[in-house]
């Protein structure tokens, strides 16, 4: 046995006599060698004070609970990160997908870190939602003995910002714990304030080092070689097609993007960041409107990395504190603030309420510009080495005011042969099941993105298991998104069945969820034969009518109370048979 | 024997116009129908079209051609009440794309009903009584009638003819309540004399085309048409029989020398009583002895032509059981309409319209014919009338209407 690399640093022959002790060394005697010869290591620079010590025999290390509620992954990757931390501290971590709490395990937790995301208006992530009621209700333990602290994730653009984080804080300290560690709350450039959290929440949760033991953890190995490319990584375009006809009045573009080094390793349900730019234009009026046209690095800098649009409550703050501007600061008096951004951007604030400001000011005005995640659209296992995306250009006036969203606009805008910057965004609460089992997909609109990946890579693999596709859109005719291959995926047997929904072909709206109420009996017998249901694209007028329908139909199908059909779809949560990916 | 040709498979083998209509509508991804689907749907007065406009970009954007249907309103005689313009109105803007067309045929013609809505608009037409069955296809089309303005009387007995004639020589299979209404199946084998007693499994060699007409007027162009009634009046404007006339066609095929433009016999007179019979025997008579192997020579024209036409009428007077008399003299002075307001010899006035290239539409601009005539339909109290214009005429469709 040579668990000594010949890769080491080491010669030789000095390898080979490692080899011989290491080798057959027991479990105990490798965790010594680790801790002492890391401990003389942390020593070397006092040499002074320098004796070999044994490092401390292993001893059961203290537990802490890291609780997490994500949508898009951000808190769980903190929570990671945490748990990473926490090892090298001498804590034992384990981390708790809100989803799988069961409350009542909650009580005994002697340390909690809570990451929380807040989603859409003030709400949890959707998988979330079931553990986080509870926990608000009279079914919640006591937890006096928990020591806790919350980090939460939020967006400054939305009103109740960090709503989830904040009302968790509050509820367990009202369930008795003891908050040890202050609340922060991160806005989209979360980064940097969180990591700074994570180290002193540790630090007061941490149990006091033993002034003997000098162990310290090795992370052997380093970073696995088979973790996905996490960097940001130019591609260029190398196709661009606006999917609607010509008569739509939409614009939805499929983007085929292909890498200059190895293509990023994807899977189906997978995202990539998209880093947009601002519309030139648009940052044009903004610096003509606060008088600062003539600074081009301001320009650029806005173009290309801050966020320029958003509008919140704190800004507006921000711009009365920053310029005295009167009327804004009688707007925010007035508590007329909330109800005017509605609808509005940073530059009607510039324009409306017009005063004197410098760079630097209007720059501390922005946030930097968040990149946007976009669900991949297709397979590796298909496409080869590229990665297609597929966005829909969002136009729409307010205030007298043409809007477009950032980033769909700066895709939108993409010619070939354009160089962007993306970042792989893996998606492990969006996968495809093994591939003997049945799925049934919901994706209207841009929804449908991720499924154009799993029908291609249930193709490209021979998946045994069928593949059931609820489509919908404002027109068959001009919006029938991907029409032709999905004609090709019914006849290749890719696509089991596909069921459309047009809203605008009849007086009457149809939707997905109206196609899903129709074909009711089918999908439960698909259920219950144990296929997955997937449903991604639009939150809030899409997904939770979608899972409305879901219940009902358990209902009107299987004679079942209100409650046993709700019961019936938490189960598909809980067990990863219902997997969202909403926006 | 020379080969049939394949429209006569098609219709041989669909099951009295059913084919796989109803499966094909199910077929929501697909905005087309398979093509022998496309043969038999004309029979039920229909035609499958895709806009040409976008045919360029369609395949680039992954989307199949934009497939939508024609659909053609069958109106004997041309004549509407206002109540079903409106809702022929209203079913053009909400599954059309918010026009309608007027025909050389009196007949309308909603465009761009998408297959999703296809049900729907057709149950929509039905709601009004009226149908479209027949409108296209191998089978008698709609019937006309000139809308003479001016002969009320023999006007109201000749439409009388006219929906007669149209009523009989209807299809009679259960596929278009069945595919298009939900209508029960009929189940089991159907005898073709059960089912089409007139036609039989395979309809008619090709399309079949009758008018009917009150002299001096013939707007209707009567000589171009298979079959033809000509009113004859006596000095009380009284209706005393009908002229018949068959073989009549103006098509033809360039290259192809038997094919040819031809204008119909007068090939007797006949009673008002007889004239469903004979318009019976004629259909039978073709659908027997018309050529079946090529379409191009498949008209009564030139089965006339091939058997002439004294062993035609024979045999037509042997299925009718009548015999045809001899011919009145008539008169013919007019082809056009008359446009612009005239008075009938009940003193009521009539106003005839003109519609460019009989396309009945809004303007980019706002309201246009279609909102006009639609304001008409809301307030006037009499009926709409389409008129015609003879084959091959300039593009130009008239449009007229009776008030009171």
């Amino acid at each position: 046995m040579s668990p000594i690399p010949k890769t080491a640093p080491f010669a030789d022959d000095e390898i080979e006599i490692l080899n011989q002790v290491v080798g057959p060394a027991t479990p105990i005697q490798r965790a010594w060698l680790a801790g002492f010869l890391a401990g003389l290591d942390a020593q070397a620079g006092d040499a002074a004070n320098f004796t070999p010590q044994p490092a401390a025999p292993p001893q059961p290390a203290e537990p802490l609970t890291i609780l997490y509620a994500t949508e898009s992954g951000n808190s769980e990757k903190l929570a990671g990160d945490v748990a990473k931390a926490a090892r090298k501290m001498g804590l034992k971590p384990s981390l708790v997908d809100m989803a799988d709490l069961e409350i009542g395990s909650l009580a005994g937790v002697k340390r909690l870190i809570v990451i929380a995301a807040t989603w859409g208006e003030g709400e949890p992530p959707g998988r979330a939602i079931r553990a986080y009621k509870e926990l608000m209700s009279d079914a919640a333990p006591r937890l006096e003995g928990t020591q806790f602290g919350v980090l939460a994730l939020g967006d400054t653009a939305y009103v109740e910002f960090c709503a989830i984080g904040k009302a968790l804080d509050e509820r367990l300290a009202a369930l008795g714990a003891k908050r040890v560690v202050d609340r922060v709350d991160c806005d989209l450039d979360f980064a940097d304030p969180a990591a700074g959290w994570i180290g002193g929440a540790l630090k007061v949760l941490a149990p006091p080092a033993d002034p003997n033991a000098k162990v310290i953890a090795v992370d052997f190995g380093g970073k696995a070689s088979a973790a996905p490319n996490l960097d940001v990584v130019e591609a260029e375009v190398s196709e661009t097609i606006n999917l609607n006809s010509s008569r739509s009045n939409k614009e939805t573009y499929h983007l085929e993007l292909t890498f200059d080094g190895a293509t990023l390793p994807y899977k189906p349900g997978d995202a990539l960041d998209l880093y947009a730019e601002n519309d030139p234009a648009y940052v044009d009026a903004l610096l003509k409107a606060a008088g600062l046209s003539s600074d081009t690095a301001l320009r650029s800098d806005f173009i290309k990395s801050r966020d320029v649009t958003t509008l919140s409550l704190k800004t507006v703050e921000n711009y009365a504190n920053a310029t005295g501007q009167k009327y804004v600061k009688e707007l925010l008096e007035a508590g007329e603030a909330k109800a005017w951004i509605v609808g509005r951007q940073l530059i009607d604030l510039i324009e409306q309420f017009p005063i004197a400001i410098d760079a630097e000011k209007l720059r501390a005005l922005t946030r930097p510009l968040s990149p946007r995640a976009y669900s991949i659209a297709s397979s590796r296992s298909e496409v080869g080495e590229e990665a297609h995306l597929l966005i829909s250009a969002v136009r729409y006036e307010t205030h007298g005011r043409a809007r477009k969203g950032v980033a769909s606009n700066y895709a939108a805008g993409l010619k070939k042969g354009t160089r962007v910057r993306v970042k792989l965004k893996p998606n492990k609460h969006f996968t495809l099941p093994a591939s003997d089992r049945d799925i049934i997909m919901v994706g209207p609109g841009t929804g449908v993105a991720p499924f154009r990946a799993f029908v291609q890579e249930r193709r490209a693999t021979e998946a045994k298991g069928r593949n059931w596709l609820f489509f919908g859109d404002r027109t068959f005719t001009h919006d029938f998104l991907y029409q032709l291959e999905w004609q090709d995926a019914l006849k290749d047997g890719a696509l089991a069945r596909m069921d459309v929904a047009f809203s605008r072909d009849t007086p009457e709206k149809v939707y997905v969820q109206n196609r899903i109420w129709d074909k009711r009996r089918d999908l439960i017998e698909w259920l219950d034969g144990g296929a997955n249901f997937y449903v991604c694209g639009d939150m809030n007028a899409m997904a939770k009518d979608v899972r409305a329908t879901l219940v009902r139909a358990y209902a009107d199908v299987k004679s079942l109370s209100p409650e046993a059909a709700e019961q019936a779809v938490a189960t598909l949560e809980r067990d990863r048979r219902y997997q969202q990916d909403v926006y | 024997m020379a080969e049939l040709s394949r429209n006569e498979h098609i219709k041989d083998a669909s099951n009295y116009l059913r084919g796989t209509l109803a499966e094909g509508l199910a077929e929501e991804i697909t905005g087309a129908i398979v093509e022998d689907d496309q043969q038999l749907v004309k029979f039920h007065g229909m035609y499958l079209q895709d806009d040409r406009d976008l045919r360029g970009e369609r395949t680039r954007k992954k989307l199949e051609k934009a497939f939508a249907f024609m659909l053609r309103v069958r109106i004997s005689g041309g004549v509407l009440t206002t109540k079903q313009w409106r809702a022929l109105d209203g079913i053009a803007r909400v599954y059309g794309n918010g026009t309608m067309r007027a025909t050389t045929r009196q007949t309308i013609q909603l465009h761009g009903v998408i297959k999703s809505n296809l049900k729907a608009t057709m149950r929509a037409i039905d709601e009004q009584l009226l149908n479209t069955i027949a409108a296209c296809g191998d089978v008698n089309r709609n019937v006309m009638c000139n809308p003479n303005p001016y002969q009320s009387k023999a006007h109201a007995v000749a439409l009388e003819l006219t929906r007669g004639i149209s009523d009989h020589l209807e299809p009679q299979t259960g596929a278009y309540r069945e595919i298009w209404l939900d209508g029960e199946k009929i189940l089991g084998g159907e005898q073709p004399d059960v089912v089409e007693p007139i036609y039989g499994k395979t309809y008619l060699p090709r399309k079949f085309k009758i008018v009917v007409a009150v002299p001096p007027s013939n707007d209707v162009d009567i000589f171009a048409h298979d079959l033809g009634f000509i009113a004859i009046l006596d000095d009380n404007s009284d209706v005393i029989g009908w002229n018949v006339t068959v073989g009549g066609g103006m098509g033809m095929t360039h290259g192809e020398p038997d094919t040819y433009p031809r204008t119909a016999d007068v090939m007797g007179l006949c009673q008002t009583r007889d004239a469903i019979a004979i318009a019976e025997a004629v259909v039978t008579v073709q659908r027997d002895w018309g050529d079946r192997t090529s379409r191009k020579h498949a008209r009564l024209k030139y089965t006339i032509e091939d058997n002439g036409l004294d062993e035609f009428r024979a045999e037509v007077e042997k299925r009718a059981g009548v015999k045809l008399a001899v011919p009145k003299p008539f008169e013919f002075t007019s082809l056009g309409d008359r446009y612009g307001w005239t008075e009938a010899e009940d003193g009521k006035s009539n106003l005839t319209l003109y519609v460019e290239s009989g396309r009945i539409k809004d303007t980019a601009g706002g309201a246009g014919m279609l909102t006009g005539l639609r304001k008409i339909a809301e307030i006037h109290k009499g009926d709409m009338r389409r008129t015609s214009r003879r084959r091959n005429a300039p593009r130009s469709r008239r449009w007229s209407r009776n008030t009171i």
